[in-house]
């Protein structure tokens, strides 16, 4: 008699990858000490997590998190390091979606041995992740601009860099002050561009600017001709942007085909190095250089704290992927000034643990009654061990953070020069920018 | 009109690129019965062997030239040494030979998708040693470049090749009875490998050919060039009615200018789901395409 | 380190039950569902608008809804069911499979285009954030991340889950699933309802996915469409492959091995500075490789679809018994699967009787009836004719088939008889004219209703589903089983164990009787063409049919077989059967058939008694030209 006999086999396979599966986490987590494990200051190099998007086509924001990270890592260091201990940078990629974000930022809480900060995440994951890391109390330099995050009331989330609806108010402030009064609106259908749209209309709207087209391109496309000719159909004076560089290459190409430019106004987004790269050719050097500008909280360039962060930047250049590098976009200034600032936090609570040194990160940025600047990682360590109170006045000069730890202060004009670096040519007014936060 | 001209250029030098595209794909459909998943990456990957020579110093049309023989020897190995064993194998198990060979497609896809980006980078944009092309005529939105202009015609002249070697060697009509049913074109000795051989040579360096045109049009390239385009590319050969060349230049022609028109009336972000919406639809309702007749045993069921 | 655990089984469990949903569409179904994250992304929305309510200030979703615990999950099975089937209705249209995987696939592609562009509706392309836990209080840690309560609300799921499937494929209807699977034309003809179960495999297919959408969603917390791109379904169809396709362990083990261990497993590569797009790449080009091996090694996935295999006991000689009415002793219903061994007790060797069954087994046996009777003809075909494009297959062909005849159409290659055999069956729609079964219109009937109706077939290539057993490629011969509906087979066992039993039994008998009992359990391929005739012989008795219809019987097969089906088809007679014969053999005509239809170039040239057609003039005309 013939009988059934597969069901066995199926099981015992399951049951012995499952206990596979369950050893190989095991494997994983054993080298790591959790977090918070109750010493204040553990052995051996402490890690600093670079949470972002480094695979796909969104891996130059997490590029940016390797550009700021290497620079300071060295120059704490080149210091001393962290109460004594050297730090490393540890990549973590969330690979640009929230169903994987969150296993990875599990995966790196507690398999990281001595994590003690994250830089990141970026994009539009931060809304997934940051849950996460603020249930570990890991303290976290964001680099997403969600505007979700505009009136946060976590205490461990950090951002020094503008939301996506501060740089649409900036876009149309500025706008303003121009004196347009017609203007087109061209964002790309990606979650960061897409967030900067309702500033742009809000701002708009209180500014009194007609919004005589709103386009959003499909990224990936060989051709916006129909796009450009809607433009052109609408007679804008100016047009607001931001989107992925293949697609403003294209865009802007079909654009002057069609014998016709517009000054540009775009985010940030507009001054990274791909972005350039792609339209550098299509613009030609004059354009490029006095028609297309970007916004970026004003972060000015002769301090100190600058010339600090070039230098770190040029001595690790090796490691940075060479398309990310720039000493002038923000981008890659901000995971590099947050990081010094998380390091000297942790100095003056004499702890890695977050709970403890999450608190100083404000002081350090905001500075305190008779707090000194200082513009170098050195310099802030000596005087902790003086027991004096400091400001950090580093790449992006003096950041003053708002009760719900987001940037504040006025908007600077950048462009590009012929090399691809940038250069402030103006500022937005900060009467508008009000004007519209009041309006809002 | 102006509108309507616009999007009608766009359409048009758009479907240059594509047509090649579709004509390849086509091909190594009909008569190698492979639904290449694949053909998106390889495109991309024939943008890159252009770049790599371009960039050496070659000029851009013998880059081209080069990124084409390239990528028809590296079909032609494909299809001897994945697809060609598969599509035997799976015979002899019965149904769902295209089952099989799709998934496996997919695995090439895969394999080539991310080869491309583990040497050039996932995100890093490169260019051809090109200027930004001249515009050759501008009339009320109607726009076309000089290299728009070179494009059409080299993808109408190669499609008419194409078409000729077809219908009048005997060669092509032998690539024909392939085509039409393997099993008897081969006992009635019709050296079946060799066509396939030659057939995968084609259609491998129409692929090639057509990435480099394709970053030609949109003026940069990455490692999304090609697999950006894929569904597209599928859109125009069973829209137009696959298995025929002509048929696939009239499916890229109709899927690129329907969409460009769309995207100029309705909505620029509905360009590309009017162009899947069309696929979708001529799959469910017409699946044999705008030149097939209905009574092709092809694509009916099994 | 526990949390990390927590996702990874929460997520193990997930993709388990995504999984068995792919599984039952396209390994069970034979659905090319390429557009399957369809669903799990229908499910994953449907949470997250039925539980945010107002969370975000300015933004209400779902009119505030705040559903508890747990309606929003039950939901979201629900709509991942109906998405199944929308997004599915592809699968219906008769193209081939290639393109029906394309379309699937497009259609994903659309839909996730549509959600990324349209703002306001489910939030573009930054979708839900901040879904709230279900039952906090039990599946919130203290520190406010998930805690392992939340799998423990996964379990029930998994188990409903496992329930569907595992039921859904023990049961005759998971046959009847499988037969459509492997040979649609078969399974239509066997009185199964093709649709109707693509239709189920659709649904349930999707509730499943739709379930685990709204688990994995109220995990992570957040869902937006770079979740949910076409990518996904190919990963899942890879555990499917690499674990074992139509197999509920398989599917189970290809979900633990490739979206989970193989994903998380390759986080611990070390990432190489400068060049961080190498180590993910790298990992993905391992995928596409895993996926090519495995086709080509082993396309049957690491847990086989397994062989359900039957015991047949020792049955009486049957002999003389047939021709007799319910007079005679019961008959051994000696047969059980294995399964039905261990429950009901029945062993080999013994010809354990139970009589209730038997009886039933019995009830096929019926009188023998002289050639012609009163009554309406078992098939009447009037004026049909059917076009192909501008060709006439068949014009105006009428014929008779006498209750309880002999009945051969003959003609040379080309005549139209294949044509006929469709028009007869149910498969070929005439575009005018009409068919009847002992006087009842079925012109408008499809084939699996002119099945049940009485009719049963053979084909003549590719009669064999090649999925099944020899003994369940007789069973699914019963076109009136009871016990085979979907919802049955959710209901357990007993809910269809009775009928089953009964066409055990009857089955066994047929399979006896054409001498095939020691081959029950092997694959049909393993047989030899003349067993394989034999094989549909006794599956179309299998359900009492009133009429049966054989096309070419004789092709391919060897002479020594021949005599034997000749010999089967003379018992068919004596059993009182109507057969129709379609043969172009005119000595086996000869042979066995009482009447003989004529058919060439689409007309029925003439019809008559056997030896009246076969000396006729125009016989010789048809065949040979002259």
């Amino acid at each position: 008699m013939l009988r059934k006999a597969h069901v066995r086999t199926g099981l015992a396979a399951l049951i012995s990858s499952g206990l596979l599966a369950v050893a190989m986490a095991g494997c994983g987590s054993a080298n790591g000490t959790k977090q918070g494990s109750g010493a204040a200051v553990p052995s051996g190099t402490l890690t600093i997590g670079m949470l972002g998007t480094f695979s796909g086509p969104n891996s130059y924001y997490g590029q940016s998190l390797q550009a700021g990270c290497y620079p300071a890592a060295k120059e704490i260091n080149d210091a001393g390091g962290i109460l004594g201990h050297k730090i490393t940078c540890k990549l973590v990629d969330t690979r640009g979606d929230p169903a994987d974000a969150v296993p990875a930022t599990y995966q790196m809480l507690s398999s990281t041995s001595n994590l003690v900060a994250v830089l990141g995440p970026c994009g539009d994951v931060s809304s997934a992740v940051d849950p996460v890391l603020e249930h570990a109390k890991m303290p976290s330099i964001s680099c997403s601009g969600q505007d979700v995050f505009d009136h946060s009331s976590d205490p461990y989330f950090w951002r020094n860099l503008p939301s996506d609806g501060s740089m649409g108010w900036a876009m149309t402030a500025y706008a303003k002050q121009r004196g347009y009064t017609r203007i087109a609106m061209v964002f790309g259908n990606d979650a960061s561009a897409q967030g900067s749209v309702p500033g742009v209309l809000q701002g708009a709207r209180v500014l009194g600017l007609h919004v005589v087209a709103d386009l959003t391109l499909t990224a990936g496309s060989p051709s916006y001709s129909t796009e450009v000719a809607r433009v052109i159909q609408a007679r804008p004076q100016a047009i607001l942007t931001e989107t992925d560089p293949q697609t403003a290459g294209t865009f802007f190409r079909e654009m002057l085909q069609d014998g016709r430019f517009y000054p540009i106004i775009g985010t940030l987004n507009v001054m990274v190095t791909p972005y350039l790269k792609s339209v550098a050719p299509v613009f030609g050097t004059g354009r490029l250089t006095t028609e297309l500008v970007g916004m970026n909280p004003f972060t000015p360039t002769s301090q100190q704290g600058f010339k600090v962060w070039t230098e770190e930047a040029d001595a690790t250049k090796s490691q940075v992927p060479s398309a990310a590098f720039s000493t002038t976009l923000q981008y890659n200034e901000s995971p590099y000034d947050g990081l010094i600032v998380m390091a000297l936090a942790m100095d003056e609570a004499h702890s890695v643990k977050g709970s403890v040194y999450n608190n100083d990160i404000m002081r350090i940025f905001n500075g305190g009654p008779g707090a000194t600047d200082v513009s170098s990682y050195a310099q802030g360590l000596k005087l902790i061990k003086e027991g004096k109170a400091i400001r950090w006045d580093g790449s992006e000069g003096l950041q003053t953070l708002n009760q719900y730890h987001n940037t504040t202060g006025n908007f600077e004009v950048q462009a590009a020069t012929p090399s691809l670096s940038l250069k402030v040519v103006g500022s937005v007014s900060p009467t508008y920018l009000q004007e519209v936060a009041k309006g809002t | 009109m102006f509108i309507f001209l616009t999007a009608l250029s766009a359409g048009l030098v758009g479907a240059a690129a594509m047509a090649l595209a579709s004509v390849g794909f086509s091909m190594q459909f009909g008569i190698g019965n492979l639904f290449n998943l694949a053909f998106g990456a390889l495109m991309t990957l024939g943008g890159f062997f252009a770049y790599v020579v371009n960039a050496a110093g070659l000029g851009l049309w013998l880059s081209a030239a080069i990124a084409a023989v390239g990528l028809g020897v590296v079909s032609v190995l494909m299809g001897r040494a994945i697809y060609r064993p598969f599509t035997l194998r799976a015979r002899r198990f019965g149904k769902g030979v295209e089952a099989a060979v799709i998934m496996v497609s997919f695995g090439v896809a895969v394999m080539v998708q991310y080869s491309i980006q583990a040497i050039w980078g996932a995100s890093t944009v490169y260019g051809y040693r090109v200027g930004v092309s001249a515009v050759a005529l501008s009339a009320n939105g109607f726009v076309l470049t000089w290299q728009g202009v070179a494009s059409l015609i080299v993808t109408a002249a190669l499609c008419a090749l194409l078409g000729s070697f077809m219908r009048f060697t005997q060669f092509g009509r032998a690539m024909r009875a392939t085509a039409g049913n393997e099993a008897l074109a081969r006992s009635s000795g019709v050296p079946v490998d060799r066509i396939l051989d030659v057939s995968w040579l084609i259609s491998g360096a129409f692929c090639g050919l057509a990435g480099v045109l394709l970053v030609l049009d949109i003026g940069t390239l990455d490692s999304f060039t090609g697999s950006d385009q894929l569904l597209l590319v599928i859109a125009g050969a069973i829209v137009g009615g696959v298995g025929s060349p002509l048929g696939a230049v009239l499916g890229a022609g109709l899927v690129s200018v329907v969409s460009e028109i769309a995207a100029g009336y309705i909505s620029p972000d509905l360009k590309y789901v009017v162009a899947f919406a069309l696929l979708v639809l001529t799959l469910l309702f017409r699946p044999s395409g705008l030149v097939g007749s209905t009574a092709r045993a092809k694509v009916l069921a099994k | 380190m526990s949390i990390y655990l927590l996702t990874l089984v929460v997520y193990l469990m997930t993709d388990v039950i995504a999984c068995w949903g792919l599984n039952l569409q396209f390994g069970e179904a034979g659905l090319y569902s390429f557009g399957f994250i369809v669903c799990q992304a229908a499910g994953a929305y449907t949470v997250g608008l039925l539980t945010l309510g107002s969370a975000a200030p300015g933004q209400t979703y779902f009119f505030g809804a705040h559903l508890a615990f747990p309606v929003p999950i039950i939901c979201s099975a629900a709509v991942g069911g109906v998405f199944g089937v929308v997004f599915g209705v592809a699968a219906l249209r008769r193209i081939r499979l290639d393109y029906q995987a394309l379309a699937m696939l497009v259609i994903a592609v659309i839909a996730n285009y549509v959600v990324n562009g349209v703002t306001g509706f489910l939030d573009g392309p930054i979708g839900l954030v901040g879904i709230p836990l279900p039952v906090p209080g039990f599946t919130q840690a203290p520190s406010g991340a998930p805690g392992w309560g939340y799998a423990v609300v996964c379990v029930p799921a998994l188990i409903v889950s496992f329930w569907i499937v595992w039921s859904l494929s023990r049961s005759p209807a998971g046959r009847a699933m499988r037969t459509a699977r492997s040979n649609e034309a078969v399974a239509r003809a066997t009185g199964k309802s093709v649709a109707k179960l693509w239709l189920g495999a659709l649904f349930w297919g999707g509730v499943l996915g739709g379930l685990s959408g709204g688990l994995l969603v109220a995990f992570i917390g957040a869902w937006a469409p770079a979740s949910w791109e076409f990518t996904e379904t190919f990963v899942l169809l890879t555990a499917l492959i690499v674990g074992g396709v139509g197999n509920v362990w398989g599917a189970a083990l290809g979900a633990l091995l490739v979206p989970v261990a193989f994903a998380e497993g390759s986080r611990y590569l070390p990432a190489i500075p400068g060049s961080p797009d190498l180590g993910p790449s790298l990992e993905w080009i391992a995928v596409g490789l895993v996926t090519v091996l495995f086709l080509w090694f082993r396309p049957a996935g690491l847990i086989r679809e397994r062989r359900r295999k039957y015991a047949v006991a020792a049955i009486e000689e049957v002999g003389e018994a047939d021709q007799s009415d319910t007079g005679g002793p019961p008959m051994s219903a000696g047969v059980a699967s294995a399964d039905d061994v261990a429950s009901t007790g029945l062993t080999s060797g013994s010809a354990a009787t139970q009589p209730a069954r038997a009886t039933a087994a019995t009830r096929e046996v019926t009188t023998s009836s002289p050639v012609t009777r009163g009554g309406p003809p078992a098939i009447e075909v009037e004026d049909v004719v059917v076009r192909f494009g501008g060709v006439t297959a068949l014009d105006r062909v009428s014929l008779v088939v006498p209750e309880g005849s002999v009945t051969a159409i003959v003609g040379p290659n080309g005549a139209g008889k294949s044509t006929l055999v469709g028009v007869i069956a149910g498969s070929q729609r005439p575009a005018s004219g009409h068919v009847r079964m002992f006087g009842d219109d079925v012109t408008a009937m499809k084939s699996h209703a002119r099945a049940r109706h009485g009719l049963a077939r053979s084909f003549q290539i590719s009669g064999e589903v090649d999925g099944l057993t020899v003994f369940e490629n007789v069973m699914i011969g019963e076109a009136r089983h009871e016990g085979e509906g979907m919802l049955r087979a959710l209901a357990g066992r007993w809910a269809w164990r009775d009928p089953e039993l009964r066409v055990t039994g009857r089955a066994a008998i047929e399979v006896r009787r054409v001498g095939l009992e020691d081959r029950v359990n092997a694959v049909t391929s393993e047989l030899s063409g003349g067993q394989r005739r034999l094989m549909e012989i006794a599956r179309c008795l299998v359900g009492t049919p009133r009429v049966v219809l054989l096309d070419e019987p004789m092709a391919g097969v060897n002479p020594r077989m021949a005599d034997a089906i000749i010999e089967h088809i003379r018992r068919l007679k004596d059993r009182g059967l109507t057969v129709l014969l379609v043969e172009h053999e005119l000595e086996v005509v000869e042979d066995v058939a009482d009447r003989i239809v004529l058919l060439s170039d689409g007309r029925t040239v003439m019809q008559g008694d056997t030896g009246e057609v076969l000396n006729a003039e125009a016989l010789r005309e048809v065949y040979l030209g002259v």
